[in-house]
């Protein structure tokens, strides 16, 4: 700024200053505005894209949720493949699928390999829920042994408690559910269910 | 330097120019919104979010109101930084969740926004959602309309992380037959109580013994600092009791304050919304052919609102209608009907029924209250100035002289300690306060709330000190001898366990001292008429195969006790809502797990001591 405005210059010859400062930078300035403008411009463009792309897939998930129209799924799996909508309305599939193992299971472990690492973990949870029903153990130990994240640890640990129950290694089983009310969250619901356990298991 | 330069040389081409390019970027920043200014000190950061020292105080302040009206006194800094943390960490997990759901296209449809509006009671009338309602309840919490439903947007897609989660939660036959046995389990059980008092008749105590406990425990024998302050008190009530206003200051006061004693006009109108005016002309020529408002209404207005009523509006005032509309009733006699009026909603006809004046009640009506008013105004203004005054007062002399020159009563405390219940908490930590405590000072005025303050100094001081052994014998003498007597309890409580097997031996054992057994029939863990240390040790015993299953604690403080379970059983009937319970379980906990996760993986600071 010191030297683009000369302070010390008349004021004639800080108007040819500018008018040739102008001439040599004022394309590139007018330049810049207008590239500015048009980058706002078409970044409001895109996220008003992306919001009414979400909206859509949120309808669509709510219209599946209530009629379980395959047809809708198959519409978000096509259209909207990276919504976690998509995720979710799968989620909801296996939950009516329980009664039938292979289906369920199929629809869970698609879930399972989601690009949301959160419903991913979900997924997997729930997987296990489902192997350790049907004794399918060691598919059941294999999920939740890829089931890493920190955080769901006290669930994992749950979950490899039950296992223990069903190969009726009841130390183990005590063991894993103590385990588990170590790690799950403080306000935690569970706990309450797992003493229980805990005292039933000495 | 710039800047008086360019003041200097304002006229020229040079000022244009520099004008230009400021006007610029400010047309550019207008035109999309973009803000360069914060709003304030950041007081946490979650990822490249800045939360602002007035956002938290919006959140924080109706809280605190709230926790200072409940706990009154009780309130202190210890509470409100504890409330301090508890609203930072609900907007930081707030935010966490609102980035979870951006990043992850989640999002609320505006019909599910608006559902969820309607369906708040907040907003009803007559046991409806009322839009009127809606808007003035969003006024009087400082909310626009866009404002309060894009926080709705926000809230909804926040809680779409746990709903969604629980939506699709199911529970496996295997899980809900084990948490069903679980609950239905009953046992049958006898249980022995080993009472600790039974055995103070069998010690021995020596004064040894009491001498040897005394010496050990020394630091639990000590009597505490205690004590004693002067203070004088200025409250509200004393002062305005002085104040006896004239006539004259009374009407004043009058003319200042009526809009408190008077109402505002307001009008009872009925009125047929319609489309077009065509419609409304010819409704018009209806009722001129002597039809009946209400039945016009009923068929032909469009304002679902009122149609019902007949066009009823009840009684409204000023600023409630819309402009059109409010000025043409305001211009109308009683029961006269008007021409069509158009208004951003479509053509009015409309008819008005009553008027009721505005009005005032008179100066002698309300002279009582005047009185209690200029009073307490008066008072108020007065506590301030007066506070002033014993703030340096207090600060520049003694208290004999504060209370002369301000003629307050020089009050005496009786003695009391750091953990006394009275006087009031704030005058405790005054007199223990450094200044007053240790350099003899005068207190600053303390606010007890209710417009009291209070200065106080040390009056009389009662160091702490170790009582000695002769002060405190007797209640040695009691701790020694329930400890003697849990000795011989827990050795007791042992020899029993050992014998256990043997039923004969037991029972001789029982008898020799005095105990027995006492049994309860198949009950489930939730039994509320059992001993509950005796449900819990039944339901902790190992189950009972061909021997029974024995637990014991000697952790109850006046006894000890002893369960065998003799039997047990269980049944797959439904225990309750067992799926609903497990839901709500994996659901909480997953959702949760998920936020802590979310938590661990972003970039969170919270700078407490802006707070």
């Amino acid at each position: 700024m010191k030297n683009f405005i000369g302070v010390h210059k008349t004021e004639e010859e800080q108007e040819d200053q500018i008018k040739n400062w102008w001439k040599e930078n004022g394309i590139q300035i007018i330049g810049g505005v207008v590239i500015g403008i048009a980058g706002i411009w078409g970044w409001d463009y895109y996220q008003n894209h992306t919001y009414a792309q979400s909206i859509e897939a949120r309808d669509l998930y709510l219209d599946f949720s209530v009629n379980n129209n395959s047809s809708t799924l198959q519409n978000l799996s096509e259209n909207f493949s990276d919504s976690s909508y998509q995720d979710e309305a799968r989620l909801l599939l296996a939950k009516n699928q329980i009664k039938n193992f292979d289906e369920s299971r199929n629809t869970l472990l698609s879930v399972s390999n989601s690009s949301n690492k959160y419903l991913a973990n979900l997924a997997k949870i729930r997987l296990a829920k489902l192997y350790i029903n049907n004794d399918n153990l060691s598919e059941a130990e294999t999920i939740l042994n890829n089931l890493n994240d920190e955080s769901y640890k006290g669930l994992k640990f749950y979950m490899q408690a039950q296992i223990s129950e069903k190969k009726n290694d009841l130390s183990s089983a005590k063991n894993l559910y103590e385990e588990s009310l170590k790690n799950l969250s403080e306000e935690s619901g569970l706990k309450n269910l797992i003493r229980l356990k805990v005292a039933d298991l000495n | 330097m710039l800047i008086s330069s360019i003041k200097k040389k304002s006229t020229g081409f040079v000022a244009y120019f520099i004008v230009g390019l400021i006007a610029l970027t400010f047309i550019v920043t207008a035109l999309y919104g973009i803000d360069f200014m914060g709003s304030g000190q950041t007081v946490a950061k979650v990822g490249d979010k800045e939360i602002s020292k007035t956002e938290f105080l919006k959140n924080f302040v109706p809280q605190q109101r709230n926790l200072q009206q409940q706990l009154g006194a009780e309130y202190s800094t210890d509470i409100e930084n504890i409330l301090k943390q508890t609203v930072i960490d609900q907007m930081v997990n707030s935010q966490i969740l609102f980035q979870y759901a951006q990043n992850h296209g989640y999002v609320t449809t505006p019909k599910e926004v608006q559902t969820n509006i309607a369906k708040n009671e907040v907003f009803y009338r007559d046991g409806k959602f009322d839009v009127d309602q809606y808007k003035k309840i969003l006024r009087l919490n400082g909310y626009s309309v866009q404002e309060y439903e894009a926080s709705q947007f926000q809230q909804l897609t926040q809680e779409q992380l746990r709903s969604n989660i629980e939506k699709s939660a199911f529970v496996t036959d295997f899980e809900r037959k084990n948490v069903t046995s679980l609950l239905n389990q009953e046992r049958k059980f006898d249980y022995l109580e080993i009472p600790v008092k039974d055995f103070s008749d069998q010690v021995s105590i020596t004064d040894s013994m009491l001498k040897d406990y005394f010496d050990k425990n020394q630091d639990r024998f000590i009597k505490p600092m205690k004590v004693s302050v002067d203070f004088v008190e200025l409250n509200l009530d004393e002062v305005t009791k002085s104040i006896s206003p004239s006539d004259d200051d009374l009407a004043i006061l009058y003319d200042e304050e009526k809009n408190r004693f008077s109402t505002d006009e307001e009008r009872k109108a009925q009125h047929i919304l319609v489309e077009n005016k065509v419609t409304a002309d010819q409704v018009i020529s209806l009722i001129n052919e002597g039809k009946s408002f209400e039945d016009l209404a009923k068929e032909y207005s469009i304002d679902t609102g009122s149609k019902d009523s007949g066009g009823d509006l009840g009684f409204f005032g000023i600023g409630v209608m819309v402009p059109e509309f409010e000025t043409a009733v305001f211009a109308m006699k009683e029961g006269e009907v008007s021409a069509p009026i158009k208004s951003e909603f479509g053509f009015h006809v409309i008819k008005l029924n009553k008027i009721k004046e505005s009005s005032l009640k008179s100066f002698d009506e309300v002279k009582e209250q005047l009185v209690k008013i200029y009073q307490k105004n008066q008072g108020q203004k007065m506590i301030y100035d007066l506070s002033d005054e014993m703030t340096n007062l207090a600060y520049e002399g003694s208290l004999e002289e504060l209370a002369e020159k301000m003629n307050l009563k020089l009050q005496t405390s009786e003695l009391f300690s750091k953990t006394s219940k009275s006087p009031n908490k704030k005058m405790i930590n005054a007199a223990f306060s450094d200044p007053v405590l240790n350099r003899g000072e005068n207190s600053e005025p303390i606010d007890l709330g209710d417009d009291k303050l209070v200065v106080l100094r040390l009056n009389n001081l009662e160091k702490s000190r170790n009582l000695n052994f002769d002060e405190v014998k007797i209640q040695v003498e009691g701790i020694v001898k329930t400890q003697e007597s849990k000795k011989l309890a827990d050795k007791l409580t042992d020899e029993i366990i050992t014998l256990i097997s043997d039923n004969q031996k037991t029972d001789e054992i029982l008898k020799k001292n005095n105990l027995k057994w006492t049994s309860v029939e198949w009950t489930k863990r939730d039994n509320q008429k059992v001993d509950p240390s005796a449900i819990d040790l039944a339901f902790k015993a190992p189950k009972p195969n061909s021997k029974p299953g024995i637990s014991l604690s000697k952790n109850l403080g006046s006894k000890n006790m002893i369960v065998r379970v003799n039997a047990l059983k269980t049944s797959d009937e439904s225990a309750g809502n067992v799926d609903r319970l497990l839901n709500t379980y994996e659901t909480d906990e997953f959702y949760l797990a998920t936020l802590k996760e979310l938590k661990k993986e972003a970039n969170i600071e919270i700078y407490r001591d802006r707070l």
